[in-house]
């Protein structure tokens, strides 16, 4: 039996499987948290999964390569890259395209000059920021109604924030989708525009 | 990137809260219709 783990353990830490199994089940061992938590934004599923997988990369001395060719390393590998570099300019740009989703985030910072492993980062932490803040700024500024909410959480948080909407309110969920869009389309005609003046 | 991680952090914060704040208000400032209720995020 024990030998029988220590080949799948090798089998899958030699190959791309091994990011791939470590996110999925990280994810839903942080979604199960969130679930129990009540949906409480402060467990946002996406944190606790960058928390478990950062703990199982420092614990197992994953190479980034490795975690990258997975699956969502963009996520941790980028912030080991992203440590560093030291780049003023480039870093500018890299956070330009942050608040929309990141392949194109990603691509807009490759075009502008930016470093697209640190806007992937960047891009992450702002969903996150979003969807565990959002609450809480529409809540002290009174906001209630569901579009409104919605749609400035798909504008400042993308993907995350969006998938937040949609588990707590449909309507919410449908206009931060709306504008998740809108603002990628968005921000890929005006970055590359803007930084051409800068 | 060591010199840079305030910057970086700072922008993040104040670059998020700034987004959510003026979407919301201007959004609030150009609705007609009133608003419903129900569990939001």
């Amino acid at each position: 039996m024990t030998q029988d783990i220590t080949q799948i353990w090798v089998y899958l830490s030699a190959s791309p499987l091994l990011g791939l199994t470590v996110t999925l089940l990280a994810y839903q061992a942080a979604f199960v948290l969130y679930r129990r938590s009540g949906n409480n934004p402060l467990v946002n599923p996406v944190l606790i999964a960058v928390f478990i997988l950062v703990l199982f990369l420092t614990l197992t001395v994953t190479s980034y390569e490795t975690y990258f060719a997975g699956s969502l390393t963009a996520i941790v590998s980028a912030v080991l890259v992203a440590r560093m570099l030291d780049a003023s300019t480039s870093t500018q740009f890299s956070l330009a395209p942050k608040s929309v989703t990141t392949p194109i985030a990603m691509g807009i910072a490759e075009r502008i000059g930016g470093i697209p492993s640190l806007t992937a980062v960047l891009v992450i932490i702002t969903g996150i920021l979003g969807a565990v803040g959002a609450r809480f700024v529409f809540d002290a500024m009174k906001v209630r109604d569901p579009a409104i909410r919605g749609f400035a959480i798909g504008i400042a948080s993308h993907g995350i924030g969006t998938a937040r909407a949609l588990q707590v309110n449909e309507q919410s969920g449908a206009f931060a989708a709306l504008a998740m869009g809108m603002n990628g389309a968005l921000t890929a005609l005006l970055v590359p525009w803007l930084v051409a003046g800068f | 990137m060591s010199d840079e991680w305030l910057p970086l952090l700072v922008s993040l914060l104040v670059s998020t809260l700034a987004t959510l704040v003026v979407t919301a208000l201007v959004m609030k400032l150009c609705q007609c219709s009133p608003a419903t209720t129900g569990e939001t995020p």
